[in-house]
């Protein structure tokens, strides 16, 4: 590895799965040596050289021998090149950055997980780590919707996989549904308010489009939850990923570094400006 | 008290630049005082402070982080070689104190900058200290002054017909051994107190006390709306800064070979923040200034200890619309009392 933190390994794209019309998760290898030990909540710098380098959530759960696992949607200049890969390309990725959920502290509580569309990303993480050590957690709810039933991401946790876990309840929505769809149609906060779920013992950690995760915070707090209680993670533009460049700064606090996991107890320190 | 003669200074300079260094001295091109690499030409003497500062030197404009070649399926990355090492004469200690600010950001933390460290490491600063201040100077004001040597590997105090050197750094003292023979003994006073005397008159006019705690307190304060409206959002004030370190990084590419550099960047421009999908966090002059300003007076005192700022002046003689740091102080501490 280069002592320049700027340059990333080249790594080999293994494996593509089309998760959505625009979502694709990429399965990838560093050609030389292991990949970088991480924690659920933390994200890689990946890069298509010639095109750019774009911070991406960190999909997969950390073991020495699994590869490295992130969830792209196709928005701007850097996914889209992306995208275009196919197994057997080369990129780059430099990591892991920012803090992570603090899952130690969280232990014997009941974790509510709130996602939206892509917000489901660095949930997939943190939820199969908790899962992985199941008896340390509580009741798990898992809340996630998409714009469509097709835009729901990562279909085979959410419809088979988290469902046939003990005391894991999964709770899907879209915003329209089609033909086949028979499940719930509302938007996630909506949706949340009226399953209203217990405050009591209980950790809600959402993720998503920053409109969804402001409603989403206004209907935590209704149900009770206090400010302590509600984490989220925030994303900004980045360009070096360690603290240098001096974009993502939400007052005094650097998203790449202090982030991106706030707890809504932190947001309410810093100004609103993300 | 050792004395440098003048006449002497570039017979010195030839040497350090013989030993391998790049040797970077001010000159005088067309009226204007530039930090350019030296290979012979006159020495400027008589300018308040170059145009360009240090940042020239530590933290070029633009910077090759990596190199690569080949098919996608076959890629090969290259790192640049290490820079060389390079000599600084005529820099002011403003802008060498600058230097220390910066390296607080890329030195200290979880990461370190390599692209800046080895600069760093391998460069001399050789200051000339401030027997008068220019109009826009204000050092004072920000806790440096006309002779500190923060920041500096060498100090020359002029006096008349030379320097007395003083050398905060085995690295300096390494540098004026090139002169050892050019050096003379005389006796002189602290040529330091000098400094003390210097007038600053726009210094004077600058009071920081307390402003940080008030500005947080007034984040969202509608004065913000009164001073950022004559903002062109230029990003001339950050670019000639020596404490503005922002940078962006941006790939080229030819065919199958390309490269990954950075280079300057400002928080003025409006597409700084602006992310894939279009949300922009600071969508307004009056963002981009609140963040030029807070920066320098809140959030890097609250990492550091101490603004991010040396008073150099330059923003003062630049801005195009008199949007500078002392100007802004004042108006904040009219409005926030």
């Amino acid at each position: 590895m280069s002592a320049n933190p700027l340059v990333p390994e080249v790594a080999t794209i293994i494996d593509i799965v089309e998760e959505t019309p625009d979502v694709r998760t990429f399965v990838l290898e560093p050609d030389a040596g292991p990949v970088f030990a991480y924690r659920p909540g933390q994200c890689a710098m990946v890069s298509v050289f010639g095109v750019g380098e774009a911070m991406i959530s960190i999909t997969s759960t950390w073991s020495p021998e699994r590869p490295l696992e992130l969830s792209v949607k196709r928005v701007g200049r850097v996914t889209a090149a992306l995208h275009e890969a196919e197994p057997g390309h080369k990129v780059g990725v430099r990591g892991p950055y920012g803090n992570s959920f603090p899952v130690e502290e969280w232990e014997g509580k009941n974790l509510l997980f709130v996602g939206g569309g892509i917000g489901l990303a660095p949930l997939r993480a943190l939820i199969n780590y908790c899962l992985e050590r199941r008896q340390s957690y509580s009741r798990v709810d898992i809340v996630y919707g998409a714009r469509s039933p097709r835009d729901l991401c990562f279909k085979r946790e959410i419809f088979e996989r988290w469902p046939k876990v003990p005391g894991v309840a999964v709770h899907l929505t879209v915003d329209a549904a089609d033909a086949q769809w028979q499940g719930a149609v509302a938007l996630v906060p909506h949706f949340l308010e009226r399953l209203a779920p217990s405050p009591s013992g209980t950790v809600a950690v959402t993720c998503g489009p920053p409109i969804m995760i402001r409603y989403t915070l206004a209907t935590l707090e209704k149900l009770g939850f206090a400010d302590e209680q509600i984490v989220t993670t925030l994303e900004l533009k980045m360009q070096c990923g360690v603290g240098k460049c001096g974009r993502c700064n939400i007052g005094p606090r650097y998203v790449c570094l202090d982030g991106p996991v706030f707890t809504r107890a932190q947001l309410k320190e810093l100004p609103q400006e993300y | 008290m050792r004395f440098l003669p003048a006449t002497a200074l570039p017979r010195w300079l030839e040497r350090l630049r013989g030993d391998g260094a790049t040797v970077w001295a001010p000159v005088d091109e067309d009226g204007v005082v530039v930090l350019r690499p030296w290979e012979g030409q006159p020495i400027a003497s008589r300018y308040v402070n170059p145009l360009n500062s240090l940042k020239d030197v530590l933290l070029p404009r633009t910077e090759t982080i990596l190199e690569f070649e080949g098919r996608p399926t076959d890629l090969a990355v290259r790192e640049p070689a290490p820079p060389q090492s390079q000599v600084v004469f005529g820099t002011r200690p403003c802008d060498a104190a600058a230097m220390e600010l910066n390296d607080r950001v890329f030195l200290e933390g979880t990461f370190v900058d390599e692209g800046f460290r080895r600069r760093r490491e391998t460069t001399t600063v050789l200051t000339v200290a401030c027997t008068v201040a220019g109009p826009h100077c204000f050092c004072r004001a920000v806790g440096g002054s006309p002779t500190a040597p923060r920041g500096s590997d060498l100090v020359l105090h002029p006096v008349e017909n030379g320097y007395l050197p003083e050398a905060p750094t085995s690295r300096g003292e390494k540098a004026l051994r090139a002169a050892s023979d050019l050096v003379e003994d005389v006796e002189h006073p602290d040529p330091r107190e000098a400094g003390r005397t210097v007038a600053m008159p726009l210094a004077e006019r600058i009071a920081l006390d307390g402003l940080a705690a008030r500005l947080r307190d007034h984040f969202e304060h509608p004065c913000w709306d009164a001073i950022s409206r004559r903002c062109h959002s230029c990003g001339l004030c950050t670019f000639v800064c020596p404490t503005c370190y922002c940078f962006a990084v941006f790939d080229s590419l030819r065919v199958t070979r390309g490269r990954r550099q950075r280079g300057w960047d400002s928080c003025q421009f409006k597409d700084f923040l602006l992310m894939a999908g279009g949300h922009n966090p600071r969508p307004t002059r009056k963002h981009r200034v609140r963040q030029r300003f807070l920066h320098k007076l809140c959030y890097f005192p609250e990492a550091y200890g101490e603004y991010q700022c040396v008073g150099c002046g330059r923003c003062v003689a630049g801005c195009p619309v008199g949007l500078h740091l002392p100007a802004v102080v004042d108006e904040l501490g009219e409005v926030l009392g």
